[in-house]
């Protein structure tokens, strides 16, 4: 966790942006959730998905 | 005047057709409710009171010369603070909005103007319109008018506060995660959430490109209905609006519901629900069944690794969106928005397109194991009781994304699956505010949803109590 708070620090400054430091740790765990989930919903997904295909799949499943 | 006030849009429209009822003198009852219901819930930002009557007795006027100007003629309305009006700065529920004037007007409220609405005010949102609540730390909280001490939703929490107190007839709202069936669920109004791409968002303000949609929020199911017709349809300033036809959704509305198939999630959706929530919504399924429709258990798939991608998309467009300001003007921000933006600007690129690619994954499974069995999905908006302003009041604290996360359970996964959902009202919890249930259908079947919803509104009368103070206006 201290290291993603680090990193999120430096992701933060190198874009600008002032964090509150009482926040940090909170964004960090959220960070981490978000990471894994990504990992783990993502492992499945073909190589050749692309993100357009969601606008070809909402057109063409019309009921 | 009260009796206009208990009207529908539709029926309001009915009588100045018929010259039952002028548009002015809706026009002034409407404007006095607005007052009124402002003083008790916040909901209102600004009452156009002079332009509003104005074009009330314009309206008159053609009526009187026997031209019909739309569907919507003389109908006054008030939409949520974000839809753009040329030469004229939107609030945006923000500190930031009020300082920037439109170059431009929305399409949608062209679209309304052009069906003969009448634009009389904007009205109170979330702060960006991120956020589910109702709460805003600059122009303060709205308030429920079923009871003020409870939350109204958000992100379009005036537009549910204004409808339920009778001091509106129809509004705009805009649904990212859940915006516009939150208000209707917590203060006791019909939401559409259109199909992502049915609706223009040209001239609205933008929170996530990819999972924003424009719709109505209205007393009735054929509210939704006439407002959805007059908004709906390709846009040349918005280049991702569908060119799909539009249907006919007033004829929609009368359409058979009998042999209809509802589909009653096995799990997610139903899972841990407060039973001041679950007994009305299970009880609009014994209403649809009674209908001759037929409800049928279908498997859901995992849908919360669906929503944690959807955060992601969401978070990520709207720290890129407010990228600038965020660094210029973090102090003009709620420390509670600003906690989200940050979280939002450091989601990596590979973590963003990946929650992309897996939304049309996601799609495919959605249509191919849960809808290819039904018609369409029958689920509560929220799975808890509702909770007061001062509960839900987490600002900036660290768990304030856990705890704004569980509102929009149940209404995120129709915003990443890009599908239209209805909320119609269904009863009462035991405090006496308002519950809603759900219907998801196929992508583009706005018509199926109209018309289940309808037939379910011909049946109760959910939509017509009106709360306490809203009675007396």
């Amino acid at each position: 966790m201290e290291e993603t708070v680090r990193m999120y620090r430096a992701l933060a400054t190198l874009q600008g942006f002032a964090l509150d430091e009482s926040r940090l740790e909170a964004l960090a765990a959220a960070l981490e959730r978000h990471a894994a989930s990504e990992r783990a919903a993502t492992g499945v997904l073909e190589f050749e998905v692309e993100p357009s295909s969601f606008v070809g799949t909402l057109e063409r499943e019309a009921a | 005047m009260s009796g206009l006030l208990d009207c529908s849009a539709a029926e309001l429209a009915r009588l100045i057709r018929a010259k039952k009822a002028s548009a002015r003198e809706a026009m002034e009852a409407v404007l006095a409710a607005a007052s009124r219901a402002h003083e008790r819930c916040n909901c209102f930002v600004r009452l156009d009171a002079e332009a509003a009557l104005e074009a009330a007795r314009a309206a008159d006027r053609r009526l009187g010369r026997g031209e019909l100007p739309g569907p919507l003629a003389g109908v006054p309305m008030a939409h949520k603070d974000m839809f753009y009006q040329e030469g004229v700065a939107s609030g945006l529920g923000s500190r930031i909005g009020p300082g920037r004037l439109a170059p431009a007007t929305a399409t949608v409220l062209r679209r309304l103007d052009a069906a003969g609405a009448i634009q009389f005010g904007v009205l109170h949102m979330t702060e960006f319109a991120y956020g589910p609540t109702g709460h805003n730390y600059h122009l303060g909280h709205c308030r429920n008018p079923w009871n003020p001490a409870y939350i109204t939703g958000g992100s379009s929490s005036g537009s549910g506060a204004s409808l339920a107190a009778r001091a509106n007839f129809a509004a705009l709202g805009s649904d990212t995660g859940g915006s516009i069936r939150l208000p209707a669920h917590f203060c006791g109004v019909t939401g559409l959430k259109p199909t992502w791409s049915r609706v223009s968002r040209a001239g609205a303000m933008p929170l996530s490109f990819s999972l924003d949609t424009v719709g109505p929020l209205a007393r009735t199911v054929e509210d939704c209905a006439l407002v959805l017709q007059a908004i709906a349809g390709q846009d040349a300033e918005d280049a991702t609006s569908s060119g799909r036809p539009v249907a006919d959704y007033r004829t929609a509305l009368e359409g058979p519901v009998r042999g209809l198939r509802i589909g009653l999630p096995a799990r997610f959706f139903y899972e841990d629900l407060d039973p001041a929530i679950e007994a009305p919504v299970r009880a609009s399924l014994a209403v649809f069944a009674s209908l001759g429709c037929e409800i049928v258990e279908v498997a859901v798939p995992e849908i919360e690794a669906w929503n944690q991608a959807a955060s992601a998309i969401l978070a990520a467009e709207a720290a890129a969106l407010h990228a600038k300001w965020l660094r210029e003007r973090p102090q003009d921000y709620s420390e509670q928005l600003r906690a989200r933006l940050e979280l939002g600007a450091s989601y990596t690129a590979v973590q963003y397109i990946n929650a992309l690619r897996l939304r049309s994954e996601a799609l495919k499974k959605w249509l191919g194991e849960v809808m290819a069995e039904v018609d369409v999905v029958h689920a509560p908006v929220v799975a808890f009781a509702t909770p007061t302003i001062a509960e839900t009041d987490v600002g900036g604290s660290p768990h304030a994304s856990e705890v704004l996360a569980k509102v929009t359970r149940l209404t995120r996964p129709a915003n990443f699956l890009g599908v239209p959902a209805l909320a119609v009202p269904c009863g009462f919890q035991p405090g006496g505010l308002p519950c809603a249930f759900q219907l998801i259908g196929k992508p583009f079947d706005e018509a199926l949803l109209l018309r289940l919803g309808h037939a379910y509104q011909r049946e109760t009368d959910w939509h017509r109590r009106p709360p306490p103070a809203g009675a007396a206006s």
